[in-house]
C-alpha cells in the first residue's frame, strides 16, 4: 500500500512540476513598440524592446547602454518578420506589453487591413495599445530615438500622446479595439495621429541626443490622418485637428487665442468640453447638428483695454471664443467632406437614430451623402473664471 | 449493494449544480453566438432565450418531480417505458450526455490552447481535466455536490468583481439602435442560446433522483434557471456595452477580452487569468455532470455492481473522440452552428418528452397498478 502511494506521488511530480510552456521573465524580450514599414515589397518590421537592466531601479549609474534595443526583421507577413528577428535576438519576443504601434505613412496609404489582422488574432497581444502614423519618416526611425526625461521612447511617446490629447487637442489616442470598430464598417472612419521627427537626424539614435540640454532630435505629434476605409486619405492641419477632437468629444482642454490689439492675443483656456452629434431626417434629407458645450477660463490678458470686471466683456469674449471654436469645427468638417471620409461618426449616429435610413445609405454614405451633408453647429461657451486676478495692474 | 441508492444531495446543492451547469461553457461562447446574428441586440437575444429557457425549466421540472422516487433516470425510464423501450430511451439520453461532454471538452481545451497556454498540446489539457473529473466521480455525487457548494461563492465573488469593475467602462450608447434589423436576427441569435444553455440542462434529470426530501422540485429548478439565466444575461449585456458588437463578433472568446479590459485605478490590471478561473469552475461542473450522467447511465442497464471500472475507459474514449471529432476550431464552430441546435432539440426535448408522455400515461393507469404493491 505504502509503495503504491509513493509511486503515485512520484508520478504526480511528472505532471505537476511546472507549466508546460512556461517562459520566465529572463527568457522574454518585452516589446513596447512596433513599427511597420513597406520596403522592397516586403514588410520591414521594427521592434523596440526593453533593456531590463538599463531601466531597473538598482542601476543608478547606467547610461552605457541604451534603455531599449531595436530589432528589425523582414517578411512577407508581419509574423514572418517577427520570427525572422530571432536570428539576431537572444530571446523570443513577447508582445503582451505592447504600447505603441507605428504605421508608416506609405503603408497606411496602401491599407491597414492587409497586415492588421495579425495583431487581432495573436493571443499575446492585448488590444489596448495605441496606433499612430509615422509622418514623413520611417516607422522604424521613430522607434530609434533617445528621448529625454522618460528613458523608454515608446513610453514617452505614449504619455505625450495621452497628455496632449487631454490638454492640447490636435491629437487623438486611438487604441486597437477602437480602430477595429472604425475599420469594421462605414459610418465612422478611422483617424490616427501623425508622429514626425524634427531636428538633427544624425544623432537621434546616439546617447548624445539626451546629453545636451535641448535634445537635438525629437518626436512631435503633428496632424490627424484621415482614413477612408482602411486607407489613409489625407491629413488635417492643426486647426482642423482641434475641431475634429472637439466634435468627437475627445477634447478636454485646449487653448484659444483671441486677437485684442496690435499683435496681442488674449488667452482662453478651455477647461471642459462636451459634444454630441444629433441627426435629423427631413423628407428623406439627412442633416446633422453638432452640439458643443464648453467651459473656459481667461488665462492671459495682455491688453489693458479689455475690462474683465465688466460682464459685457465676458459675454463678448464668450462669443469670440465660440466663433474660434466654430471655425475650427467647420474647417474639420470641410476637410472630412472633401476627403469623403466621415471621421466624425455622423453616419454612425444616423445608424443609431435612423436605422432604416442608414440601412439604405450606408454603402454610399461616404461618396453620396456625407460630402453634401448639411452640418450645423450649436456651440455654447461659458467663461466662468478669470484666473486669480480680475484686471491686473499691469499697464 | 446498489451504488446509486442512498446517494442524497440537498435541494440547495442540487440548485447550485444546476446554476453552475447552466452557466457552463455558455459564459465563454454566448456573447459571440448571440452577437454574430443579433449584433448590438445580443442582449435581447439572450433575454428571449431566457424566457424560453424558463419554459424549458418547467418542462424539466415536470419530469423531475415524477422520477424522484426512482433509483435513477435510466431506471425511471425503464419502469415507465418497459425494459426495452425504456432502455432505448435511456441509451439515447446517455448518447446525448456523451456528445455534450465531448463538445464541452472540445470547447474548454480550445479555449485553453488559444488564450492561455498556446503551446500545450490539447491532449495534455484534456487528460488533466478528465483526471479531475474521474476523481470527482469516484468520490461520488454527494462529495462533488458539496464541493460545488464551496466553489459557488468563489464563482460569485469573481463574477461580482468582473461586473463591478467593468461598469465604469460600460456605455449605454453601444446598445443603440435597438432591434433595427427586425426581430428575425434576434430570434436567430437566441436559438443557439436556448439550446446550449437551457436545453442541455436535461442532465439535471439524472440528478433529480438523488435529491433528498419530498418537496416538489419545480420551484428549485425554476429559481436556479432564473439565477443562471440572469448571470448569463448580465455577461452578454456587459459585453455589448463594454466591447461593442464588432469586437464581440470578431473575437472567439469575448468574455476573456472583457476580463482583459478590467482595470482598477490603472495599477491593478491583467487579471484575466484569475477571472478565467471563474469559467473553469463552471465548465468543470457541467462536464462533470454530463460525465456522471453518462457513466451512471451505462452502468445501470448493464446491472453493474459498481461503476468505477467504467470511469477510466469512458474518459479514454472521450479524449480520443474529442480530438478526432473536432480536429480544428473551424470544424467545431461549424458543427456547433449548423447541427447543434437540432441535435439538442431532438435529444434534450424530444427524447425527454417521450419519457414525460410515458409518465403521464402511467399516472392515469397508475391508480390500478399502485393498488397492488
Amino acid at each position: 500500500m505504502f509503495v503504491r502511494k509513493m509511486v503515485l506521488v512520484l508520478l504526480c511530480m511528472l505532471v505537476l512540476s511546472g507549466c508546460w510552456s512556461r517562459r520566465e521573465l529572463n527568457d522574454l524580450l518585452i516589446v513596447l513598440g512596433v513599427g511597420v514599414d513597406w520596403e522592397d515589397s516586403e514588410y520591414l518590421v521594427s521592434f523596440q524592446v526593453v533593456n531590463p537592466s538599463e531601466i531597473s531601479a538598482q542601476n543608478k549609474g547606467g547610461g552605457e547602454r541604451p534603455p531599449g534595443t531595436l530589432y528589425q526583421g523582414r517578411g512577407k507577413t508581419v509574423f514572418e518578420a517577427a520570427r525572422a528577428v530571432t536570428a539576431e535576438a537572444p530571446r523570443k519576443m513577447y508582445f503582451g506589453h505592447l504600447q505603441l504601434y507605428v504605421v508608416s505613412e506609405e503603408l497606411a496609404k496602401r491599407g491597414l487591413n492587409r497586415f492588421i489582422d495579425n495583431v487581432l488574432r495573436d493571443n499575446e497581444l492585448r488590444l489596448d495599445f495605441n496606433l499612430v502614423v509615422a509622418r514623413g519618416a520611417r516607422a522604424g526611425d521613430i522607434l530609434n530615438l533617445y528621448t529625454p526625461v522618460e528613458k523608454l521612447p515608446t513610453f514617452s511617446m505614449l504619455q505625450s500622446l495621452r497628455t496632449s490629447e487631454k490638454s492640447w487637442a490636435p491629437t487623438v489616442s486611438v487604441t486597437m479595439d477602437e480602430a477595429l470598430d472604425r475599420l469594421s464598417g462605414p459610418g465612422y472612419e478611422l483617424a490616427l495621429t501623425g508622429i514626425q521627427l524634427v531636428g538633427d537626424p544624425a544623432i537621434g539614435d546616439t546617447p548624445r541626443n539626451v546629453q545636451t540640454f535641448k535634445a537635438s532630435r525629437r518626436y512631435r505629434y503633428k496632424g490627424i490622418a484621415l482614413f477612408r476605409g482602411d486607407r489613409l486619405a489625407g491629413w488635417m492641419n492643426e486647426q482642423e485637428s482641434k475641431g475634429y477632437s472637439d466634435i468627437t468629444d475627445n477634447l478636454d482642454s485646449t487653448s484659444i487665442e483671441l486677437a485684442c490689439g496690435e499683435g496681442r492675443y488674449l488667452g482662453v483656456e478651455v477647461v471642459s468640453s462636451k459634444s454630441k452629434i444629433s441627426t435629423e431626417l427631413k423628407n428623406g434629407e439627412p442633416s446633422a447638428v453638432v452640439h458643443i458645450r464648453t467651459e473656459a477660463t481667461i488665462v492671459d490678458r495682455p491688453c489693458s483695454d479689455v475690462d474683465l470686471t465688466d460682464p459685457a466683456t465676458i459675454e463678448r469674449l464668450e462669443r469670440e471664443s465660440a466663433a474660434v471654436m466654430l471655425s475650427n469645427a467647420e474647417a474639420a468638417v470641410k476637410k472630412a467632406k472633401r476627403l469623403k471620409s466621415d471621421v466624425l461618426g455622423i453616419g454612425n449616429q444616423f445608424g443609431k437614430e435612423h436605422p432604416a435610413f442608414w440601412k439604405e445609405a450606408k454603402d454610399s454614405w461616404n461618396t453620396d451623402y456625407f460630402p453634401s451633408l448639411d452640418v450645423g453647429f450649436h456651440i455654447e461657451l461659458f467663461i466662468r473664471k478669470t484666473g486669480t486676478t480680475s484686471n491686473s495692474t499691469l499697464k | 449493494m446498489n451504488p446509486y441508492a442512498n446517494k442524497k444531495i440537498t435541494v440547495r446543492q442540487f440548485q447550485i449544480l444546476i446554476i453552475l451547469g447552466l452557466i457552463g461553457d455558455a459564459i465563454l461562447i454566448m456573447p459571440t453566438i448571440t452577437a454574430s446574428s443579433a449584433r448590438q441586440d445580443a442582449w435581447l437575444s439572450m433575454l428571449v432565450a431566457y424566457a424560453v429557457g424558463m419554459l424549458i425549466g418547467v418542462f424539466f421540472a415536470l419530469i423531475a418531480n415524477r422520477i424522484r422516487q426512482s433509483e435513477s433516470l435510466i431506471a425511471a425510464s425503464r419502469e415507465v417505458l418497459g425494459p426495452w423501450g425504456g432502455g432505448f430511451v435511456g441509451l439515447l439520453l446517455v448518447f446525448n450526455f456523451f456528445m455534450c461532454a465531448l463538445s464541452l471538452l472540445s470547447e474548454m481545451s480550445q479555449f485553453m490552447t488559444t488564450q492561455l497556454m498556446t503551446e500545450t498540446p490539447v491532449n495534455a489539457i484534456i487528460f488533466v481535466f478528465l483526471a479531475v473529473v474521474i476523481l470527482a466521480f469516484r468520490y461520488g455525487v454527494e462529495v462533488f455536490a458539496r464541493m460545488g457548494e464551496l466553489l459557488f461563492p468563489a464563482f460569485l465573488v469573481l463574477f461580482a468583481f468582473l461586473v463591478v469593475f467593468l461598469l465604469p467602462q460600460a456605455e449605454g450608447d453601444r446598445l443603440m439602435p435597438v432591434a433595427s434589423e427586425g426581430v428575425l436576427p434576434i430570434l436567430n441569435g437566441s436559438v443557439m442560446a436556448i439550446s446550449i444553455t437551457f436545453m442541455e440542462m436535461v442532465v439535471l434529470l439524472a440528478l433529480a433522483p438523488h435529491v433528498s426530501g419530498s418537496r416538489g422540485l419545480t420551484k428549485p429548478i425554476l429559481s436556479s434557471f432564473a439565477i443562471g439565466g440572469l448571470l448569463l444575461s448580465i455577461v452578454v449585456l456587459l459585453c455589448v456595452m463594454v466591447l461593442g458588437p464588432n469586437l464581440m463578433e470578431t473575437k472567439l472568446y469575448p468574455t476573456f477580452v472583457l476580463a482583459q479590459k478590467l482595470t482598477i485605478g490603472n495599477f491593478l490590471e491583467r487579471m484575466e487569468a484569475i477571472i478565467a478561473f471563474m469559467w473553469i469552475i463552471t465548465v468543470f461542473y457541467k462536464t462533470l455532470l454530463l460525465y456522471y450522467a453518462a457513466v451512471a447511465g451505462i452502468a445501470q442497464p448493464l446491472k453493474l455492481k459498481e461503476n468505477v471500472m467504467l470511469t477510466i475507459p469512458m474518459a479514454m474514449i472521450m479524449m480520443v473522440f474529442t480530438v478526432t471529432s473536432t480536429p480544428s476550431i473551424t470544424e467545431y464552430s461549424y458543427l456547433l452552428e449548423r447541427y447543434y441546435p437540432w441535435f439538442d432539440l431532438t435529444f434534450c426535448l424530444l427524447v425527454p418528452s417521450l419519457l414525460l408522455a410515458g409518465l403521464l400515461v402511467k399516472k392515469k393507469h397508475g391508480g390500478n397498478a399502485d393498488s397492488k404493491p
